[in-house]
């Protein structure tokens, strides 16, 4: 079994994966620069987690349940003008992805957006990418740090 | 004896070292002898790549070049579309310029 970490990331980037429209654009943790050819693309990245007992184990005396909010990032990666213009339908396609089924199959409790940043570059066509930050709420075995039923 | 830029200039395009530019805002296409540079660079956080499209040009063998303007580079063989990016620089005392361009790719 995998942690709460892989286990979302793979669920999150099997959902981006099957919306037809980002087919071939997906990527999870890429760390090499994409190009003017490979875009509009996005990419997957995780956060860092906060996690605290849950239940009948919240008086934090035996190892049990923890309840945690697990970020991923979604990095919109556009070349162009105007980048929102650009980005704006790829946006749409991922958020649509990820929320069809906001428990990632049946892994997180919910799943919700907090934030985003947009940030422009000036290069040969304007860079541009595009943050969205996600939680999901899970709840994890202390013990394993694999993920428990929603 | 005194530096001449036009005996440089002239002498560089003689050797083959210079792009063949068209300045295209014209009425008539003009065409305009050009250095190119074009290195990669890394931005956002080196999260992309780009190309950094530049050219050296002598300043008052085409019009001021604004942002926007289209030009036709054509170097070893293959000419290459571009708009320009920035307002240029003179260099020095002005008789060079240098301008980023951005590659159109139809």
């Amino acid at each position: 079994m995998s942690t709460v970490f892989q286990a979302l990331l793979a669920a999150a980037g099997a959902a981006l994966q099957a919306e037809p429209a980002l087919a071939g654009r997906v990527y999870a943790e890429r760390v090499a620069a994409t190009t003017r050819d490979e875009c509009p693309l996005v990419n997957l990245l995780p956060g860092e987690a906060r996690f605290e007992p849950y239940g009948a184990e919240a008086d934090g005396l035996s190892a049990g349940v923890l309840r945690g909010t697990v970020p991923l990032t979604l990095r919109v990666h556009t070349r162009g003008d105007p980048h929102t213009q650009l980005a704006d339908p790829v946006i749409a396609q991922a958020h649509a992805a990820l929320m069809a089924d906001p428990s990632l199959g049946g892994l997180a409790c919910r799943l919700r957006l907090v934030s985003s940043r947009p940030q422009l570059a000036e290069a040969d066509a304007t860079a541009g990418n595009w943050e969205l930050d996600y939680e999901a709420t899970v709840l994890i075995d202390e013990r394993t740090l694999e993920l428990l039923p929603a | 004896m005194a530096w001449d830029p036009t005996v440089f200039f002239a002498a560089a395009r003689d050797e083959g070292m210079l792009a063949q530019g068209v300045y295209r805002p014209a009425a008539d296409a003009l065409p305009f002898d050009c250095g190119l540079q074009r290195p990669d660079v890394l931005l956002l956080g080196d999260q992309q790549q780009s190309t950094s499209w530049e050219i050296e040009y002598e300043t008052a063998a085409i019009p001021p070049l604004r942002a926007g303007d289209a030009l036709s580079i054509t170097w070893l063989g293959a000419t290459r579309d571009f708009v320009v990016r920035n307002s240029p620089n003179a260099q020095s005392d002005g008789y060079f310029s240098k301008a980023e361009l951005t590659e159109v790719i139809p």
